[in-house]
């Protein structure tokens, strides 16, 4: 499981954000962007 | 259901069979001719060419017709220069002949090694991002600014290739074979662009307990990449193989196996499937390959044919192992006979994909006329 202060989980994201309901479209759509730039970031590694 | 739906549903097939451990109707066939070499066969500049993207459709409806395999031939550029430029990366620049080079260069620092492991994460973001990206090195808003322009760049230009691509899939009924994430072993990954090969060979001897702690601390970064959030058998991810061959089988037993096998093994556990490319000579680690779970496929550049099918056979998928040297020195009788005899050892009882031993640079004859004739024969003869 990665544990890393710069990328959130949905479930953290959460707790840290508690404005945003817990709906399946805000989940996908927040995780996918985090998802996305993790990924962007580790390609400059690679 | 039209003809060209058909064709893609048998091609799809023959790599479902595949994975299944099934004998396909016919050996499939991929074939890798690199953005680069689809440029210049399509008449375009190379350094030109990899800035303006409005030609990509034009470039992979030719090479994709003409080039005939099961998958398409040409993938995205991988090291799109814009993005780099934006960055003002020193991890790949173009060279004087269009081509993007690695230079040998490093990032992490030998006393930083205990606090990268802390969080690996952030102090590549911290302070290596700054280092090979030197956009990154100024404010904090310069640098989110530079960043988000980056990120933004590289998005669209996948955009671009993805919507062509789809458009060339739906054309000549070609199948996948991907769709994964992407990633590398770790001890590849500390060895790339943080230690460099030179670092991290005088790491292994100086401060061996440092690069073992390192490789374990990035191990569940390349497996957030490598496991997708839905992951199926049938969508490979890919890790392309770097340092093996360099290393004698003590260090590789002790640096390179640990982390690469739990990896591997935590992929396959996940249910998600999985490419290899085997770059350089694997053959005095072959068995350590074998010993590997699930149905991986595992692409070869250089070895023996015979002894990759001796040891992977009725496990693993084996593809690859054709020498593109041959088809810039053989004749094209030359180039089939090797086909045949790479067909003659590999492909017996299944388990064999057809393809390149590594990607084209270069279609200039008699390279072009050469595929050609080999994709050909295999196409038309490769029945079971």
């Amino acid at each position: 499981m990665l544990k890393t202060e710069y990328y959130t989980e949905w479930e953290e994201y959460k707790k840290q954000n508690p404005v945003v309901a817990d709906e399946n479209l805000k989940a996908e759509k927040i995780q996918n962007y985090e998802n996305a730039m993790f990924r962007f970031i580790m390609m400059l590694f690679m | 259901m039209s003809d060209i739906k058909k064709l893609q549903e048998e091609r799809q097939q023959l790599f479902t069979d595949i994975i299944d451990g099934k004998t396909p109707k016919r050996v499939p066939i991929q074939c890798a001719i690199n953005y680069e070499a689809a440029l210049e066969y399509c008449g375009y500049d190379l350094k030109q060419g990899q800035w303006d993207t409005t030609q990509i459709y034009e470039m992979l409806d030719k090479v994709n017709q003409e080039f005939q395999a099961d998958t398409p031939v040409t993938g995205a550029n991988l090291r799109n220069p814009l993005f780099y430029q934006l960055l003002k990366g020193k991890s790949f620049v173009m060279g004087t002949n269009g081509i993007m080079q690695h230079p040998e260069i490093h990032s992490l620092e030998t006393e930083e090694y205990d606090m990268f492991c802390e969080d690996p994460y952030k102090f590549m973001c911290d302070e290596l991002l700054p280092r090979l990206y030197p956009s990154l090195d100024g404010s904090k808003a310069q640098a989110a600014i530079n960043l988000g322009k980056s990120f933004k760049a590289k998005a669209d230009e996948d955009a671009n290739y993805g919507i062509a691509n789809a458009k060339i899939i739906e054309k000549y009924g070609l199948a996948s074979n991907g769709g994964g994430g992407f990633g590398e072993a770790p001890f590849d990954f500390m060895a790339d662009l943080l230690r460099s090969f030179t670092g991290i060979s005088k790491d292994m001897r100086r401060m061996p307990e440092k690069v073992k702690n390192a490789c374990e601390a990035v191990l569940p970064l390349m497996q957030k990449m490598l496991i997708t959030n839905n992951p199926s058998a049938y969508q490979i991810s890919n890790i392309p193989l770097h340092m093996g061959p360099y290393l004698n089988p003590k260090q590789f037993d002790e640096f390179y196996w640990p982390t690469f096998e739990k990896l591997v093994t935590s992929i396959i556990n996940a249910n998600q499937g999985l490419h290899l490319f085997v770059e350089q000579d694997w053959m005095r680690h072959i068995d350590y390959l074998a010993s590997l779970p699930g149905r991986i496929q595992m692409r070869f550049e250089f070895g023996d044919p015979k002894l990759v099918k001796e040891k992977l056979k009725g496990k693993h998928i084996i593809t690859a192992m054709y020498p593109i040297v041959l088809l810039m020195t053989g004749t094209k009788e030359q180039c089939v006979d090797k086909a045949k005899e790479l067909l003659d050892v590999l492909a017996v009882d299944g388990g064999y994909i057809f393809n390149l031993d590594k990607g084209l640079y270069s279609l200039k004859e008699p390279v072009a006329s050469n595929l050609k004739a080999v994709l050909d024969y295999v196409r038309e003869n490769a029945y079971y």
